[in-house]
C-alpha cells in the first residue's frame, strides 16, 4: 500500500458515510433504516482502523473492533428484536415527506461545512473534510429525532449522533481516552437495551410507541 | 463583655434544640425554650447596654475558608442599639410566650390534664383548645357539630384536640431572634444575606404554625413570595457594591463609596429602597405585612412588627449613611414622599379593621412611614450640610424604632392576651372585657395611649422630635421645601389623630361596654408570666418619656458616629428639657409628667375639697325607657369609623350590600343584612393589574409546550444550528 492510496480510500469512506446517512434518512421502512445504520457503523469503523493503521495509533483498533462488535451487528440485531417483539409496521411515519428530509438534509451539510470551514475552533488533526461531515452526522441524527413519529426512531437518531460524536473524536485527537471510549459504547449499548425497555413500557402504557401520545403526560 | 454576647448566640441555640429533648407538645418543652431565650434577651440587654453606655464596640473575626471574606461581626454604637432593641423585645415576649403557648397544649388556662380523655366524652360548653383561635364561627361550628353522628362528632373532637409542636414553634423561634441578631452585627454582604433569608425563612414558619387554616397558609405563600421579592433587590444592591469594590466586607463598601458614578449610586439607592421597603413595609409593598404579622402567634407577631421590620430600616441605613456617601437631595424629598403615604394610608386603612392584630400591623405601616419621615429629613437636611439638624432628625428615627418595638410589641401581646382569653380576635365580639381582664386591659390602654402619642408615654417623645426635625426644615430648606413641609407637618398631625381615634375604637370597643358574644363573656384573666411580659413593656414605655433626655444622650453618641464629628449634645438635651436645635421650642418629659399628676392629683384633692366626702352611689346604668340594655345597643366597631369612612370615601370607595327578607310584604321585614367592604387601591391597581399580567403570559407562554417530544428536540436542534451560524461561522 503506498502513501497516495490509503489517504485517498478513506476519503472515499468519508464520503460513502455521507451517502449512507443520506440512505438512512431516507429509507422508507424501518428495516431498512436500521441496516443503514449497520453499513454506517461499519464504515465508521473501516475509517477508524485505516487511521489507527496509518498514523500509528494502534489503541485506536480496538474502538474499531468495539464499533464493529456491538454497532455493526449486535445493537441491529436488538433492534430487529423489538420490531419482530412489537410487531410495529414497518413503514416510517415521518411528520415531514421523504423528499423534504433529504432537501433539509443536504441544506444541513451545507450548514456544517459552512459552520466548520477553516474552523479554528474544530481543529482536525488528519483529515479535513471529516469535521463537517461527523457534524452533518450529528445534524442528521437530529433530523431524525425531530421528524420522526414513532419512539424507536428517536432512538435511532440517537444513535446517529452518538456515531457523528464518535467519528469527531477520532478525527480532532485520534479517539479520546482508550477508557473513556470503551466507556461510551458500554452506555450506548445499555442505552440502546434500556431504551428497548422504554419502548416496550410506552406500549405497555399507551398502546403504541407513537411518541405523539406522550402530550397526555403534560401538566 | 464579649461573653454576654457569645451566652446570648448559645442560649438561643440552646432554646432552639432544648425543646426536643422534652415530650415536644408539653409544658416542659415549652419553658424550657422559652426561658432560655428570655436568658438571651437578658444576656442581650446587657451586652447591649454596656456597649451603647460606653461607647467601646466589639469585633468577632472568623477567617473562613469560602472565598467571601471572613466572617466578620460588630457589634458598634449603631448596632448595638439595635441589638438592645431586638434583645430587650424578645425578654419580654419570651416571657409572654411561657403563658401564651400553653393555648398550643391543647389545655386552656383552666386546666384540664387528662386531655387524651377528654374527647371520648366531650363536652360542648368547653371552649375551644386549640386551632380554632380567631374564628368567629367558631361556635356555630360547635353547635353543628354536637348534631352530628358520635362517630363523626369523635374524629372532629379528636382532630381538635391535635396539640401542636411545641418543641418546633421553640425552634423557629429562638432561630429567629438569633438571625435577627446576626444581621445586624454581620459585617459582611455574603453573610448579611445569608442570615437576612434565614430571619425570613424562620418567621415564614413562624406565620404557618397555624397551618391548618387556609387563610394562615395564603398569607405565608404571600409573605414568602414578597419577601424573595425584596431580597432580589437587596443582593442587586449588594452585587452593585460587590462589583464596584470587589469585596463583600461592608468597610470596603464604606472606603468605595466616594467613587460610586451618580448613576450606579442611584441603582443601587432604588434597589436598598424596593428590598428594603418590602421588608419594612412601605406603602405599595406593604400587601404581606397585614396578613402575614396577624397569622403567626401573637408573641411572634410582636417580634415581627416591633423588631423585625426594623432591621430593614437598620439595613437601609446602613446603606444610605454608610455605603452610599454624599446622597443627592431628591432621594431624601422621596422618601419623605413614601413615608407620608405609608403614614396616612396606614392608619386610614387600620382603622377600617375589625381584626384586632390585623389594625395593629396597619399601624406598624403607619410609624415605619413615621420612622421613615426621620431618615428622609436626615438625608434632606444632610444634603443641605445641615449636619447639626440632620443627627437630631436621624436621632427622632431611632427613638420612634424604639418605642414602637416597646408600645407595638405592648399591644401585640395584648391583642395575644385577648386571644387567649376570648379566642377571638374579631372586636365584633369583644367588649366588656375590663372587667373580666383588668391587668390586659390597663396594659393595653398604656399601649394605645403610647402609641397615640399621647404624653407622657413615650410615643409623643420621638413624634415630638419627628415634627420639630421637619419644622426645622423650614427655617433652612429651598422653596419648594418651604411649602411642603408644613403640608407634611399637618399630614402627620393628621395621621397622628386617626392613630388616637383608631385606638381609642380599639381599645373602647373591645375593652368597654359590655360583652358582644360568648367569647366575650367566657373571656378570662391571662397567666402570671403573660402579665410579666407585658408589665416589663408597659412600664419602659413610661421609663423611656421619662428619661428620654438620657436616651437621646445615647442616640446623640450613635448619630456622632456617622457624621464624624462630636457635634454638641447641649444644642438637644440640657438637664431636663429636649431642645430643638434652632432653639425655638423645647419639652421635658419629666417636668410634664409631674404637671399631669399634679393636675390630677389637685383637681382630686379640690373635688375633695369642695364637695366633701359625698357618698358615691352606685346605681344601673339609664336605659332611655328601654326594657332593659342589650349589646347591641352599643357603638359597632364599623359604626365608630363610620364618618370617617364617609370623609375618606374617595379613598376607600366604599361598597354596601343590603339584603333584606320579608313575608311577601315590605312591612313584614323578618330580617335584613348588611354588609360594608372598602376596596383596597393598592391591590385594584396594583397587584391585580400586576397579577393578570403574569398570568397572560404564561398563558402565552404555555403555546410551546406542546408536549410532543419532538418539538422539544426541535427547539434544542434549531438553537443549537442557529449558535453555530452565528458564532462558529466567524472564527475563521
Amino acid at each position: 500500500m503506498n502513501t497516495e492510496f490509503v489517504p485517498s480510500l478513506i476519503h472515499f469512506f468519508g464520503m460513502m458515510l455521507l451517502i449512507v446517512s443520506f440512505w438512512m434518512l431516507a429509507a422508507p421502512q424501518i428495516g431498512a433504516s436500521i441496516r443503514a445504520y449497520a453499513t454506517h457503523s461499519f464504515l465508521l469503523a473501516l475509517i477508524t482502523a485505516f487511521i489507527a493503521l496509518t498514523n500509528h495509533v494502534e489503541h485506536l483498533l480496538i474502538p474499531a473492533f468495539l464499533t464493529l462488535a456491538l454497532k455493526t451487528i449486535l445493537i441491529p440485531q436488538v433492534f430487529f428484536r423489538i420490531i419482530r417483539r412489537l410487531g410495529i409496521r414497518k413503514e416510517i411515519e415521518s411528520y415531514v415527506n421523504i423528499p423534504f428530509t433529504l432537501l433539509l438534509a443536504v441544506l444541513l451539510v451545507f450548514v456544517s461545512f459552512y459552520v466548520t470551514g477553516e474552523g479554528k475552533v474544530l481543529k482536525s488533526v488528519s483529515f479535513g473534510e471529516f469535521i463537517p461531515l461527523a457534524v452533518s452526522t450529528i445534524f442528521f441524527g437530529m433530523l431524525m429525532m425531530t421528524t420522526r413519529k414513532k419512539a424507536i426512531n428517536q432512538v435511532l437518531g440517537l444513535l446517529l449522533i452518538e456515531n457523528g460524536l464518535f467519528l469527531m473524536g477520532v478525527t480532532i485527537t485520534f479517539g479520546m481516552p482508550l477508557l473513556v471510549e470503551i466507556g461510551v459504547f458500554f452506555d450506548a449499548l445499555v442505552g440502546v437495551v434500556i431504551m428497548g425497555v422504554f419502548v416496550f413500557k410506552i406500549r405497555g402504557a399507551f398502546e403504541s410507541i407513537d411518541a405523539d401520545d406522550m402530550t397526555v403526560l403534560k401538566g | 463583655m464579649a461573653f454576654f454576647f457569645f451566652a446570648q448566640i448559645s442560649l438561643h441555640i440552646l432554646g432552639a434544640i432544648a425543646g426536643f429533648l422534652f415530650e415536644q407538645h408539653g409544658e416542659k418543652a415549652n419553658r424550657s425554650t422559652h426561658l432560655l431565650a428570655s436568658l438571651a434577651g437578658t444576656a442581650g440587654v446587657v451586652f447591649a447596654l454596656y456597649i451603647l453606655l460606653t461607647g467601646k464596640s466589639w469585633v468577632l473575626e472568623i477567617a473562613g475558608s469560602l472565598p467571601v471574606g471572613p466572617l466578620r461581626l460588630e457589634a458598634d454604637l449603631f448596632s448595638a442599639f439595635f441589638l438592645f432593641v431586638i434583645s430587650f423585645l424578645s425578654l419580654a415576649t419570651s416571657l409572654f410566650a411561657i403563658g401564651y403557648t400553653r393555648e398550643y397544649q391543647g389545655k386552656s388556662n383552666s386546666p384540664s390534664k387528662n386531655s387524651k380523655v377528654n374527647w371520648t366524652s366531650p363536652n360542648t360548653n368547653q371552649f375551644p383548645q386549640c386551632g380554632n383561635w380567631g374564628n368567629p364561627d367558631y361556635h356555630k361550628e360547635k353547635e353543628n357539630k354536637s348534631q352530628d353522628s358520635p362517630g363523626n362528632l369523635l374524629s372532629k373532637e379528636n382532630g381538635c384536640q391535635d396539640k401542636k409542636n411545641i418543641a418546633l414553634l421553640g425552634f423557629f423561634y429562638n432561630l429567629f431572634i438569633l438571625a435577627m441578631l446576626l444581621v445586624v452585627t454581620i459585617r459582611n454582604a455574603f453573610y448579611f444575606l445569608l442570615f437576612w433569608e434565614l430571619m425570613s425563612l424562620a418567621s415564614y414558619f413562624l406565620v404557618i404554625f397555624e397551618h391548618e387554616k387556609p387563610e394562615t397558609r395564603s398569607a405565608g405563600v404571600l409573605y414568602l413570595v414578597m419577601t424573595h421579592i425584596g431580597t432580589v433587590f437587596i443582593s442587586t444592591a449588594f452585587w452593585l457594591l460587590y462589583i464596584h469594590t470587589g469585596s463583600f466586607s461592608f468597610d470596603s463598601f464604606r472606603a468605595g463609596a466616594g467613587f460610586l458614578s451618580p448613576v450606579f449610586k442611584n441603582i443601587i439607592f432604588f434597589s436598598a429602597l424596593l428590598g428594603f421597603g418590602t421588608k419594612a413595609g412601605i406603602i405599595p409593598l406593604h400587601i404581606w405585612l397585614p396578613k402575614a404579622h396577624p397569622q403567626a402567634p401573637s408573641h411572634v407577631s410582636a417580634l415581627m412588627s416591633g423588631v423585625m421590620i426594623k432591621t430593614a430600616i437598620y439595613a437601609f441605613l446602613r446603606f444610605l449613611l454608610d455605603f452610599l456617601g454624599a446622597t443627592p437631595g431628591w432621594w431624601g424629598n422621596l422618601i419623605l414622599a413614601i413615608a407620608i403615604v405609608s403614614t396616612l394610608l396606614g392608619i386610614l386603612y387600620a382603622l377600617m379593621e375589625h381584626d384586632l392584630k390585623r389594625l395593629l400591623a396597619f399601624s406598624s405601616i403607619e410609624n415605619i412611614g413615621i420612622i421613615l419621615l426621620g431618615v428622609g429629613m436626615c438625608l434632606a437636611f444632610k444634603t443641605q450640610g445641615q449636619t447639626l439638624y440632620a443627627a437630631f432628625a436621624l436621632v427622632a428615627a431611632l427613638f420612634h424604632i424604639l418605642n414602637h418595638a416597646v408600645f407595638k410589641g405592648l399591644l401585640f401581646l395584648g391583642a395575644g392576651a385577648v386571644l387567649s382569653g376570648t379566642h377571638t380576635r374579631n372586636m365584633e365580639q369583644l367588649g366588656g372585657l375590663i372587667k373580666k381582664m383588668p391587668w390586659t386591659a390597663a396594659y393595653f390602654l398604656i399601649g394605645a395611649v403610647a402609641i397615640s402619642a399621647l404624653p407622657p408615654l413615650n410615643g409623643f417623645v420621638s413624634e415630638w422630635m419627628t415634627f420639630v426635625a421637619i419644622l426645622l426644615g423650614i427655617e433652612t430648606g429651598s422653596t419648594g421645601m418651604h411649602f411642603f413641609l408644613p403640608v407634611l407637618a399637618s399630614l402627620l398631625g393628621l395621621a397622628g389623630a386617626l392613630a388616637a381615634t383608631c385606638f381609642v375604637k380599639a381599645f373602647g370597643i373591645s375593652f368597654l361596654g359590655m360583652p358582644r358574644s360568648k367569647h366575650a363573656t367566657g373571656a378570662h384573666e391571662i397567666s402570671g408570666s403573660m402579665k410579666l411580659g407585658m408589665g416589663i413593656l408597659a412600664t419602659s414605655c413610661l421609663a423611656l418619656a421619662l428619661s428620654a433626655p438620657w436616651v437621646v444622650k445615647i442616640l446623640w453618641k450613635i448619630t456622632n458616629t456617622f457624621s464624624n464629628v462630636n457635634l454638641p449634645m447641649e444644642s438637644v438635651v440640657q438637664k431636663l428639657f429636649l431642645i430643638s436645635p434652632s432653639k425655638a421650642s423645647q419639652f421635658s418629659p419629666l417636668l410634664l409628667a409631674f404637671i399631669l399628676l399634679g393636675f390630677i392629683f389637685g383637681s382630686a384633692v379640690l373635688l375633695r375639697i369642695f364637695l366633701g366626702k359625698q357618698k358615691v352611689r352606685i346605681g344601673p346604668s339609664w336605659d332611655c325607657g328601654m326594657p332593659r340594655l342589650e349589646p347591641r345597643m352599643q357603638y359597632s366597631a364599623t359604626g365608630y369609623s363610620k364618618p370617617l369612612r364617609r370623609i375618606f370615601s374617595f379613598l376607600y370607595q366604599p361598597t354596601r350590600h343590603v339584603e333584606l327578607e320579608d313575608e311577601g310584604h315590605e312591612l313584614l321585614r323578618t330580617a335584613q343584612r348588611f354588609e360594608t367592604k372598602i376596596t383596597q387601591p393598592v391591590d385594584e391597581w396594583v397587584y391585580k393589574p400586576l397579577a393578570n399580567l403574569i398570568s397572560s403570559l404564561s398563558q402565552k407562554a404555555k403555546h410551546i409546550q406542546t408536549g410532543h417530544i419532538q418539538l422539544y428536540l426541535s427547539y434544542i436542534f434549531i438553537t443549537l444550528i442557529l449558535l453555530l451560524l452565528f458564532w462558529g461561522g466567524h472564527s475563521s
